[in-house]
């Protein structure tokens, strides 16, 4: 799931230097780069907080595309950092693009233009990478906090193309949502208002009104206890009204009364007299009276923001993932989302479960042969989960619907590519495997075919494992002996069902890992 | 009316005026008899730089605010022309006390003791061949007279330079006209020795004698001595109505910029020279000073200089070693540990210096990155920086940008420093960079470590041995986070993020300012009343002084050590009652800036390189640091309570803009003295015992 370049050797003379990380957001309207040292304990000591203002989303989100000035602004600013990240032999890096970027039609020429200037590979992620990544920096800021931990809140940020939005439960995230309504938007509906106020807030509340319903029927809750903000517009909200701490409280009256005082005011006088960049300038406004309506359609006196930024998350997981060897952030946050999923399209909880915990079981069983790692690992349960939801269309076919379903969803904390990878192996997990003439599967890369092969395989076992939805088969014995993958399980459970599917569906995983699963009963 | 205060009692001094009480105080040095003569002249020189200073950006500012309709210190243009006129008699007083003190006191005294300044008729023949010789060999070649045509363009005379105006007759043609500028790079003052003793012929005087050399053919009918002050205004960041970055203006000031704004001419010099030069430069007679001795006596502050000279001058104060701070390199480990407060000159800057060079050296140093303020070309400063940059070490100097523009030496050393690698940078546009900072970042076994050296005074070798300063060294996290990020934003790596703990101007300064003092406001109570006690060169920004009385009138005692300029008006009832101001003027410039707010007893101290003015804080870069350690933050409260105790060389600042002695029944207290010796019984290891014995007052008597 995270590529990380291997660390280069310490710097001469140095021995146990800590590791130097280095962590770029390429976001909407600005470059940020966070650079800092990972000390022993996990935590990070920030060394060089930068960024530049760069409006990449005003280019992107009215054109389509990035300008080649764009572009090499962009590389200018990448160009400094990569400076200052040899200035201080920066061990590990991450760079990502978020929504600007993303949805740019011209974004691979822009990674690879920066790559060929810079050496920076860039990683385009998706707004749920997003949220995570910002959420798990929200949650690591927020600490043991206990209030926070058994009520519902609703995190968001505003972003200048989107809104993302996470539920978090029990200190879990129990689902998200990407919602099409970002601070440019705003503005483009303000400037069709131009001069009437009053008229522009109307517009903007309506706006907020529908997200708020579809918030509301996406994400399984009643109401929430908190309404946290994150980005940058929430946080200059916070310092312009005196809010202080990890997480500060704004009042909607406040919001309102500041929002009333910039629209009276050009971005530039907005600058000016706020000390911040005429270019964010621009979207406080709206994204003010945003705020200060989200506050009265929930039950909620304030809106609290965290300071937690992305990059805090980016550093927070490259830290988790160079001490720990795992790169996985957050596994359980995106099961509970994989099982949303399910749900929502109504698909058996419980053989969904029990099919990713078979598969777990063989996914351990079989290391040696496959190598794959956590990120896989927590694919193929994904896989697993929602290998099913297809059936919401019809049975017929449904492993076809459950390709379509899934690569039109987003699944907390996966990628773009790990979702393709999930719907192929979804795709697959009944009838005939992956073929080079299938195009969504040609389309991927190599190394996402083997893992696609490998997983359905897997999850063809798994499913066979449980054909009966009855979840007969408990803690196999897994083992592998004379090229045969043994399943035994104890007791007198009739698994005659099983065992016939198995025959049929094992045929996949016999080609790829050249074992044969053979299903046992013992004593 | 007959009773009561007057309602239309000005809310403010002026700014000009303030400034030119501090100018007399400083001549009040220069009159005192107690004081050894050099230290007299010395103080008469800085008079007379300061008073330059003052025309060439002061009066030159009003004089083209009025001309432009602009307001700058009163309600409207006319509150301008009568501080214009007021500004005019006190200089015209001012200058003619600093004359009669020089040739009647100084002059006198320095002869006494064998300093002597001869005339042309003074000169023995064997010293009068010398001067003649040299100025044959060294003078005539680089004089150039220019003629003054009818209807040719009045020859250009540069800002400040000593000229000439000569009336020139021939047989059978009308009188002529001519200038002849001295040069300023020959010295002022040339030592004649035949007789033994110190004898010394002025510059002006050797070409006086030679004047008809230069125009053959001609008689000399009359040669007077005159200098011109050019309005400069431009070329400083002292603007007030326009915008640097609008490049127009910023011609159209230039050309208007060089206007003669006063004329300095011998008193002997003829009413018909006087009336020609007046009219040439458009000066009116107020603006023209007739001076009975030699002009331009700023010399005296190089002069008193010379070690060499038998006179009397005041028992050197030495800086003396900081006993706390350890000898070498074990001077990291020891700020890494706790943080060091530095009062120059009284302790020697040497561990900055130190500091510096050792960075400049070590393999594990990364990175150094400094501002360079006024910094002298040969300085040790930047010859660690072409040093450390030679070893391989990412150097950043940031020059303040006008710099560039200020003299060929500087734009020399600049590019000294870009040859040996170092990242030469000139700031943000349009901003002077006033922040006195450096940043040292070191690969250490445990990490990244950095270090910070933050000072109210410039890297300056001469300066920090004359001018009274303070420099923190600090390894706290969170300072040293804050100056990573002011020279990202300084260098343009990143725009500006919220800080931890300093303030810059120009991105929020004034407000942090005015919310720390409203702070102090909502803390005070009667039982418990607020207290403010800061130091600067000059408060002159509006709305902290409203902040101020508004603070005054919530019952916060105010204490303010202000060296010049002051808008504020003290002690008036209703509006300032509880605000002091004192100002001292005394051996070592006083340049630090230290701002104590008492908040309900958790007590703040802040440090910085900024002054209570619009430019400051709307103009330039600076920075305000918090001095976290309470151990140093007692120890300014020490500080701040001998520089308030102080009645030898401190003034009171009066409602009506005066300064009076501070009558005091107490014994004498010198502030500058007292800190002198507890610098001294510090290194000589008497530590903390002996400072009891210096007015432990935690508040000025009233």
């Amino acid at each position: 799931m995270v590529d990380l370049a291997p660390a280069p050797p310490a710097a001469p003379g140095v021995t146990n230097a800590p590791p130097i990380l280095s962590v770029i957001d390429v976001g909407a309207s600005g470059v940020r780069m966070l650079l800092a040292e990972l000390k022993a304990d996990g935590s990070a000591r920030i060394l060089e907080d930068v960024q530049k203002p760069l409006a990449l989303g005003r280019e992107t989100f009215r054109t389509g595309t990035l300008s080649a000035a764009s572009i090499q602004k962009a590389v200018n600013i990448l160009r400094q950092y990569r400076a200052m990240m040899d200035g201080y032999g920066v061990t590990h890096t991450r760079a990502v693009a978020t929504s600007a970027v993303r949805a740019a039609l011209n974004r691979d020429t822009f990674v690879d233009r920066v790559f060929l200037a810079t050496g920076i590979e860039v990683e385009v992620i998706e707004g749920s990478q997003e949220t995570l990544l910002t959420f798990a920096a929200v949650q690591q800021a927020l600490g043991a906090q206990p209030d926070f931990a058994r009520e519902h809140s609703l995190m968001f940020e505003l972003g200048a193309g989107a809104t993302e939005w996470a539920l978090m439960r029990d200190g879990e995230v129990a689902g998200s949502l990407t919602y099409d309504l970002g601070t440019l938007k705003m503005r483009e509906l303000l400037r069709a208002e131009s001069g009437d106020r009053r008229a522009m807030t109307r517009l903007i509340q309506h706006n907020v009104r529908e997200m708020m319903h579809a918030v509301k029927r996406t994400l399984p809750f009643e109401k929430v206890a908190n309404l946290i903000a994150i980005g940058p517009e929430a946080r200059f909200a916070a310092r312009a009204l005196g809010g202080e701490g990890e997480l500060a409280a704004v009042s909607a009256k406040d919001l309102r009364t500041l929002a009333d005082r910039i629209l009276t005011m050009t971005p530039a006088e907005v600058a000016a007299s706020f000390s911040i960049t005429s270019l964010e300038a621009e979207s406080l406004a709206p994204a003010f009276l945003a705020y200060a309506e989200l506050i009265r359609l929930n039950p909620v006196d304030r809106l609290l923001v965290a300071r937690a930024s992305i990059r805090d998350g980016l550093l927070l997981q490259m830290g988790k993932s160079i001490q720990s060897g795992s790169a996985v952030f957050f596994p359980e946050q995106t099961i509970t989302a994989a099982l949303n999923l399910a749900r929502k399209y109504h698909a058996d909880e419980r053989h969904g479960l029990h099919t990713a915990a078979l598969a777990r079981a063989i996914f351990d069983a079989t290391h040696a042969q496959h190598g794959m790692g956590e990120g896989e690992r927590l694919l193929l349960q994904v896989a697993s989960i929602v290998h099913d939801i297809g059936t919401y269309v019809a049975a017929r076919g449904h492993h076809r619907h459950a390709y379509y379903l899934l690569i039109n969803s987003e699944v907390f904390g996966l990628s773009r590519m790990d979702l393709e990878i999930v719907a192929n192996v979804a795709r697959y997990h009944r009838k005939g495997g992956p073929q080079s003439d299938h195009p969504a599967y040609a389309a991927l890369p190599r190394g996402a075919r083997l893992t696609v092969n490998r997983l359905s395989a897997i999850l063809r076992v798994a499913d066979a494992l449980d054909k009966g939805h009855a979840q007969r088969i408990q803690n196999p014995k897994i083992s592998i002996e004379d090229a045969e993958l043994r399943i035994d399980v104890e007791g007198a459970e009739d698994v005659a069902l099983e065992r016939l599917t198995l025959d049929q569906k094992g045929a996949l995983f016999e080609e790829v890992f050249g074992l044969k699963p053979v299903l046992r009963e013992t004593a | 009316m007959t009773d009561g205060a007057a309602p239309s009692e000005p809310r403010t001094l002026s700014r000009a005026l303030t400034w030119l009480g501090f100018n007399g105080r400083v001549l009040e040095e220069a009159q005192d008899p107690t004081l050894p003569v050099l230290e007299r002249a010395r103080f008469l020189g800085i008079f007379f730089s300061n008073l330059d200073e003052f025309f060439m950006i002061r009066v030159a500012g009003l004089r083209e605010a009025m001309a432009a309709g602009v307001d700058r210190e009163g309600p409207g243009e006319e509150a301008t022309a009568a501080i214009l006129a007021q500004i005019g008699q006190r200089c015209q007083d001012l200058v003619r006390l600093a004359y009669g003190t020089y040739e009647r006191e100084i002059g006198p005294t320095l002869r006494e003791s064998g300093v002597h300044f001869l005339s042309a008729e003074e000169f023995t023949p064997k010293e009068r061949g010398f001067l003649d010789r040299l100025f044959a060999r060294e003078i005539m070649p680089i004089l150039t007279p220019a003629a003054v045509e009818p209807g040719l363009p009045f020859p250009h005379v540069t800002n400040f330079s000593l000229c000439f105006a000569i009336q020139l007759a021939r047989e059978g043609s009308s009188e002529r006209f001519a200038l002849v500028q001295l040069p300023r790079q020959y010295t002022r003052w040339i030592q004649v020795g035949s007789r033994g003793g110190f004898h010394f012929a002025f510059l002006e005087d050797v070409v006086r004698h030679h004047l008809a050399e230069l125009f053959p053919g001609h008689e000399i009918r009359e040669a007077a001595l005159f200098r011109v002050t050019r309005d400069a205004d431009f070329a400083t960041d002292d603007q007030e109505a326009e915008d640097l970055l609008d490049a127009v203006k910023h011609v159209l000031k230039q050309r208007r910029g060089g206007d003669p704004v006063r004329l300095e001419l011998e008193a002997s010099a003829s009413g018909e020279i006087a009336e020609r030069l007046a009219a040439f430069f458009r000066l009116e007679p107020e603006s023209v000073y007739r001076l009975p001795g030699p002009l331009d006596l700023k010399f005296l502050i190089e002069f008193t200089r010379v070690t060499s000279l038998p006179a009397p001058r005041a028992a050197p104060w030495p800086p003396q070693p900081s006993p706390d701070i350890p000898s070498g390199d074990a001077i990291w480990e020891a700020i890494a540990e706790r943080d060091f407060l530095l009062f120059h000159p009284y302790e020697s800057f040497e561990p900055v210096l130190r500091l510096l060079r050792l960075a400049s050296e070590e393999p594990s140093v990364l990175a150094i990155k400094q501002v360079l303020y006024r910094t002298a070309s040969n300085s040790e400063v930047v010859r660690a920086l072409e040093r450390a940059a030679e070893n391989g070490k990412q150097v950043t100097a940031l020059l303040e940008l006008q710099a560039r523009f200020d003299e060929e030496r500087n734009a020399n050393w600049a590019q000294r420093l870009e040859d040996a690698g170092v990242q030469v940078l000139y700031g943000l546009a349009g901003l002077k960079t006033h922040a006195k900072a450096l940043l040292i970042v070191r690969r250490g076994p445990g990490g990244i470590e950095r270090y910070a050296h933050l000072g109210t005074g410039n890297y300056n070798e001469r300066t920090v041995l004359e001018y009274s300063d303070l420099s923190l060294l600090t390894a706290n996290e969170d300072i040293c986070s804050d100056l990573t990020a002011f020279f990202n934003v300084v260098t343009g790596y990143s725009e500006p993020l919220p800080w931890r703990r300093i303030a810059m101007a120009p991105l929020g300064l004034r407000s942090r300012i005015l919310s720390l003092i409203r702070r102090e406001i909502e803390k005070s109570t009667p039982e418990d009343p607020g207290q403010i006690r800061a130091k600067m060169n000059a408060l002159v920004d509006e709305p902290i002084v409203d902040a101020l009385y508004e603070a005054s009138n919530a019952g916060v005692r105010i204490l303010l050590n202000v060296r010049g300029s002051c808008l504020l008006r003290p002690g008036v009832k209703g509006m300032s009652e509880h605000i002091r101001v004192v100002s001292i003027v005394d051996r070592f410039l006083e340049h630090s800036r230290i701002f104590e707010f008492r908040n309900g007893g958790d007590v703040e101290t802040f440090l910085g390189s900024a002054d209570w003015m619009p430019r400051n804080l709307d103009r330039r870069v600076e920075l305000v640091f918090p001095v976290i350690d309470p151990e140093l933050r007692a120890r300014l409260a020490h500080i701040l309570d001998v520089l308030f105790a102080d009645n030898v060389k401190a003034r009171e600042l009066r409602a009506d803009g005066s300064l009076a002695k501070r009558l005091s029944r107490r014994r004498p207290v010198r502030a500058q003295e007292v800190f002198w010796e507890e610098a001294r019984a510090r290194a000589e290891g008497r530590g903390e015992a002996d400072r009891g014995a210096f007015v432990p007052l935690r508040s000025v008597p009233d």
